[in-house]
């Protein structure tokens, strides 16, 4: 799957579990999605079990530390971290 | 206006003007007047002076204020020992004041040799590189266990270093050490903006994360610090309104505009305490007002010290962000105490999340608000009392935390229930309807007053007055 691709899943995904009337994609790739009020930081747990199912990355395995997933580029980082 | 003073952070016309020379000074003088008034120590007015002199100089200047913070320790208690031999000479005890010396340097030692492993984590053994907090846990409770006559000094150090300890090896494992220096971490593991066993600010990441670097930031990050130091005395004068209007305190410096007037309600300590049962209403009325009333306290407390932090220029988080207005239980518990939330979901719910893939969503997420609800909470409460570990006074443990375990138990199943819920109105929770946002609020209250009632006062009140006082809710 190219970079393109998993970032418009990840972004299309990121927008079901966004606080109302706040909008993933005024978000850069550096964002802190959490600083920034887009989603609760206890929203953290759906993004695990997406990556998860979806990307197969297993964040003990590969040693992602949760807080790497604050943004959209440390998100893709870690799916790209796991494929390797 | 008073958009203005809520948004004192946001407005660009302020922080251009805090950014000017005039500006700084007004910064300056506005930020020692609420410093004063919040009674907070010299270090942290002399810190906040000279950072905004040189702010690219923060790091050092808080070291330096640390190591002033750990010479003061040992003066303070020079003086007490000074005032004991003056009133009572005879009892004064020389060996107690090598034996505070010695266990105080203990603790300092100790500290300088968990920064030095943090920033050479790469060349610490294997066991330790795999499990840094672990590490840091077992070597706090091996420090406790060998003090030969655990004091209160040690004791204290304990719990206070334990977490700063952990968040500096967390660090360190993912790598962010290697390329700093003892400076990094001093001004955050002794510091002089305040805290209590809880890290405010975290620990080295987050604070990182969260410094001011431009001018521009730091401006905003002093104006975010100036109306958290301005909420937290209305916060207090809201505190002081409560204990004179409803509980009848005389003490506090709202009581001349009440004259007098009050309801004069009994707190709910109180309540438990009584041979009788209140009624309906006023057991009912107690647990809110209770729940208000420490939300409040926690409010001011966390304003301070995240106030301090914010002024210093590490533009973090505050650590109470509304929980009355929060329409689940969760959202309460994320809102409530931001950095003991944090600490447990750090510490003990992710690392359960990640190794219990083997369960199923439900189950595996019941794990991990287990982990942190109930054994986390547990075992922080522990840790600021450990002398009852080690004299292995179980039946003291029981009587002072025994109650507790219960609420930590309704926490779990609370936060957990709610997480669910949240899953499942994906990316649709929070209500536009007034009625179901009101009677969502009532519910979160509710359940988090009716479960308090299991947490206040630990060791003064049993079980028995506590399910009494539960059954007296609903006039049994």
């Amino acid at each position: 799957m190219t970079y393109e691709v998993a970032r418009e899943q990840l972004i299309s995904f990121l927008g079901t579990i966004a606080r109302p009337g706040t909008q993933i994609t005024d978000a850069d790739d550096d964002t802190n999605l959490f600083d920034a009020g887009l989603i609760d930081s206890l929203a953290l747990v759906q993004i695990i079990i997406y990556l998860e199912e979806h990307f197969d990355v297993s964040l003990r395995a590969h040693n992602i530390d949760p807080n790497d997933l604050a943004s959209i580029g440390g998100i893709l980082k870690s799916i790209e971290k796991s494929s390797r | 206006m008073m958009g203005t003073i809520t948004q004192l952070h946001e407005h660009d016309r302020l922080i251009s003007a805090a950014q000017t020379v005039s500006g700084q000074f007004g910064v300056w003088i506005t930020g020692i007047t609420l410093l004063l008034w919040h009674d907070v120590n010299i270090l942290m007015l002399a810190s906040f002076t000279l950072v905004l002199l040189v702010p690219h100089r923060r790091r050092e200047l808080l070291m330096v204020a640390a190591i002033g913070a750990v010479i003061g320790i040992f003066l303070r208690r020079q003086q007490l020992d000074s005032i004991h031999m003056l009133v009572s000479p005879g009892l004064a005890d020389p060996s107690q004041w090598s034996h505070f010396f010695l266990q105080t340097t203990a603790a300092m030692l100790f500290l300088v040799v968990a920064i030095f492993a943090a920033i050479r984590f790469d060349r610490m053994p294997a066991i330790v590189r795999r499990l840094p907090v672990l590490t840091v846990h077992v070597a706090v409770w091996l420090a406790l266990a060998l003090s030969s006559l655990p004091r209160l000094s040690m004791l204290t150090w304990a719990s206070f270093m334990a977490w700063r300890l952990s968040y500096l090896f967390k660090s360190a494992s993912r790598g962010r050490c290697s390329s700093t220096t003892f400076k990094d971490h001093l001004f955050y593991l002794v510091p002089v903006y305040g805290g209590t066993h809880i890290p405010y600010g975290k620990g080295f990441d987050y604070l990182t994360d969260h410094e001011a670097l431009d001018l521009d930031a730091i401006a905003r990050s002093q104006m975010a610090g100036i109306k958290l130091l301005i909420l937290a005395i209305v916060w207090t004068t809201a505190l002081h309104l409560m204990d004179s209007g409803f509980y009848g305190h005389t003490s506090t410096f709202v009581d001349p505009l009440l004259g007098g007037w009050t309801f004069e309600l009994p707190r709910m300590t109180q309540l438990m305490h009584l041979e009788t049962q209140p009624t309906i209403p006023i057991a009912w009325m107690s647990i809110y007002l209770e729940l208000i009333r420490t939300t409040l306290e926690l409010a001011v407390m966390g304003h301070v010290i995240v106030g301090c932090l914010r002024l210093l220029g590490f533009n973090v988080f505050r650590n109470t962000y509304k929980p009355l207005l929060a329409e689940s239980v969760v959202e309460f518990w994320n809102r409530f105490y931001f950095y003991f939330k944090e600490l447990l979901v750090e510490f003990f719910f992710y690392p359960t999340f990640l190794r219990c893939t083997w369960a199923g969503p439900r189950l595996r997420l019941f794990c991990a608000v287990f982990a942190a609800a109930f054994v986390g909470n547990v075992y922080y409460h522990l840790l600021t009392q450990p002398q009852l570990i080690i004299r292995l006074d179980f039946e003291m443990l029981w009587v002072q935390w025994g109650p507790r375990l219960v609420y930590c138990l309704l926490l779990s199943l609370g936060i957990w229930v709610s997480m669910l819920r949240q899953q499942r109105q994906r990316g649709s929770f929070g209500s536009t309807d007034t009625l179901k946002r009101v009677r969502a609020i009532a519910g979160v209250w509710t359940f988090y007053g009716l479960i308090q009632v299991w947490n206040i006062t630990p060791g003064e009140i049993g079980f028995a007055p506590r399910f009494e006082f539960l059954t007296a809710l609903i006039g049994l």
